[in-house]
């Protein structure tokens, strides 16, 4: 078993290097990366239907050449070691795969001996990686017959069955009922847990990515808006106050606003504002002074969404139409 | 055991001596695509079929060495009349009855050999892997080359090698020693325009069904046209045009048959050359746009 700190210690820390990268389909630019740096851990690759995250990984993957640009993984360039780097990742695409006539059996055995494995150890690796997935008793049966759910864990399955350092999935809850996405959020979270599997989660589904990522990438209209630790930027957003009070709002707007700090209408009457590096006994001397009493001042409860939406704000204002590539 | 108690085995291929294999990385392709193929009953059937003109041809040199032979007997008299030589147009004569079965059986290999990956997603897995597009589809040829010389080149070195046990002494062989070798290369003119065509429609089309009717659309169009063109421009040379034709003269060539179209073999080559390149351009294209996920 290989622990995280081993994983520090002994290998790339760094597993993603993205350095100029400019993907075009034609004439549109559908990606367009001054830098990107990701380190290991559960990573979570954010952004709108049709921001550049598939083609981010798909380019990553080595599927799209880029125009310009260096793209490293596991400290390896894409560009000259393609096949080494793709024999030390899995990759779940977003798209449903099946075949009709093979059990899942079948087709993990075969994905591991297109990786290299002797016949018997990738069959060997076929059962257990199954059954570590969840589809110990089923796996005989064709995937053709497979439930959504099912046929996720096996494409979970195929990525990992040659035992990869780094996994990228693509959507990998789509679809599914919230029993079986939680169960694969949990299969994933312990995939870097106990197996020190770095993974990077490219979705649009905010509650997964808060569920389980220590890090986030937020990419809107080809372009990365942001960047950091989950926590940090959850952290960073908690400058928001909630302020409630008895008294004339209006002047308590403007003795605000006289010590530097803006607010706006919130819901129930109360007032938003960013503290910045202010503190909140600035607030509670300003409101003083506009003769009101205080009732509720609380960082204001912010989500990963809130967050999010900020951060493709600027894309939207862009009006780049990135159209679902 | 609940999965988050199981774990996988540790695989590193630099520390394992599996790790050679990884050299060709087209081979479990092939072995799977045969595996598969094998498992279905009317590829079976086809097999048995295909072997059926191995076998009666099989018979005929045995009935020309041995039954007729006999001195004495009906059979052997009856043969005698029947004008069979075991030469170099017997062989090609096998060759090209053996095509028309052989085509079927590459048709049905092939018809889904490329369009079920491609349209059930499994490619972009396949390509995830340590596999380049050139693997990948030397993988798909392979099979289905493969495939068609093992059905047509194969029985014929059997069948000569057949003839020649079966001969007193070695003055066959000296006169025939090369009708092995333009077996040989009959057999891949043949099945390699066969393959690279039957793929490129497979790889153009969504089902496996469509891309048999691709294939024999465009076989039948392609006759009907040379026909035409043919009886308008009122000169046989022009029926090279149509494939099966050339790799017929090219055939005859190659066994020094007489043939009915008075134009050269390279002109009949280069049709075949230029179907296997089409095919093979084709296919190249399309797996690329599969690759990038256009």
């Amino acid at each position: 078993m290989i622990s995280h700190s081993e994983l520090a210690d002994g290998r790339e820390t760094r597993i993603l290097e993205v350095e100029n990268l400019q993907v075009a389909y034609g004439d549109f630019i559908a990606l367009e990366l001054d830098e990107l740096t990701l380190g290991t851990g559960t990573i979570g690759l954010l952004g709108p239907n049709g921001a550049g995250k598939s083609t981010l990984l798909r380019t990553i993957m080595g599927f799209r050449k880029p125009r310009r640009g260096t793209v490293k993984v596991l400290g390896l360039d894409m560009s000259q070691h393609l096949l080494k780097v793709r024999q030390r990742i899995g990759y779940v695409p977003e798209n449903d795969v099946m075949s009709p006539t093979r059990s899942a059996v079948s087709f993990v055995a075969y994905c591991g001996e297109l990786c290299g494995m002797p016949r018997n150890d990738a069959l060997q690796a076929t059962h257990q990686v199954l059954n570590y997935v969840g589809l110990g008793d089923e796996r005989y049966r064709k995937i053709s017959t497979y439930s959504l759910g099912m046929r996720q864990r096996v494409k979970l399955a195929q990525a990992l069955v040659h035992d990869p350092e780094l996994v990228f999935l693509d959507e990998p809850t789509n679809g599914l009922d919230p029993r079986a996405r939680q169960d694969m959020l949990r299969l994933i979270r312990e995939l870097n847990e106990r197996r020190g599997v770095t993974v990077v989660l490219s979705t649009h589904l905010l509650p997964d990515v808060e569920a389980i990522c220590d890090e986030v990438v937020v990419i809107g209209a080809g372009r990365k808006r942001c960047q950091g630790r989950l926590d940090e930027l959850l952290a960073s957003a908690n400058q928001r106050y909630e302020l409630g009070f008895v008294g004339d709002p209006e002047r308590v707007r403007q003795s605000l606003s006289a010590c530097g700090l803006e607010s706006e209408l919130g819901l129930k009457g109360r007032l938003v504002l960013d503290l910045g590096i202010r503190s909140p006994s600035d607030v509670v001397l300003a409101v003083r002074e506009a003769g009101a009493e205080i009732r509720h001042l609380a960082p204001l409860q912010q989500r990963l969404e809130e967050v999010f939406l900020a951060a493709v704000k600027d894309a939207k204002r862009e009006g780049v139409a990135h159209a679902g590539l | 055991m609940p999965v988050f108690k199981q774990s996988y085995p540790t695989w590193r291929p630099d520390r394992r001596a599996g790790a050679q294999r990884t050299r060709v990385r087209w081979l479990p392709i092939v072995r799977r695509e045969l595996e598969q193929l094998v498992s279905q009953r009317g590829f079976k059937v086809l097999l048995v079929v295909a072997a059926l003109p191995v076998l009666v041809h099989l018979l005929q040199i045995y009935s020309v060495n041995k039954l007729a032979a006999e001195p004495n007997g009906d059979l052997a008299a009856m043969l005698r009349n029947v004008a069979i030589t075991i030469d170099a147009e017997f062989f090609f004569g096998f060759l090209h009855v053996q095509t028309y079965f052989v085509f079927v059986l590459m048709l049905y290999a092939s018809s889904g050999l490329l369009c079920d990956d491609i349209r059930l997603n499994l490619a972009e897995v396949y390509f995830s892997k340590p596999l380049t597009k050139r693997d990948y589809l030397l993988g798909k040829v392979v099979t289905v080359v493969g495939l068609g010389l093992t059905y047509t080149a194969l029985p014929a070195l059997f069948l000569f090698g057949a003839q020649l046990m079966m001969v007193p002494d070695a003055e066959y062989l000296r006169a025939n020693w090369w009708v092995p070798l333009s077996s040989l290369a009959f057999a891949l003119v043949f099945v390699i325009p066969t393959a690279f065509a039957t793929l490129a429609c497979s790889a153009l089309t969504s089902s496996r069904r469509y891309a048999a009717a691709a294939v024999i659309t465009l076989l039948v169009a392609n006759g009907f046209v040379a026909t035409l063109l043919s009886d308008i421009l009122n000169r046989r040379s022009v029926s090279i045009i149509n494939v099966p034709e050339a790799m017929g003269r090219v055939g005859e060539s190659l066994f020094s048959v007489e043939s009915y179209i008075p134009l050269g073999w390279p002109w009949a080559m280069a049709v075949v050359v230029g179907v296997a390149v089409i095919g093979c351009t084709v296919l190249v294209h399309r797996i690329n746009r599969v690759e990038a996920g256009l």
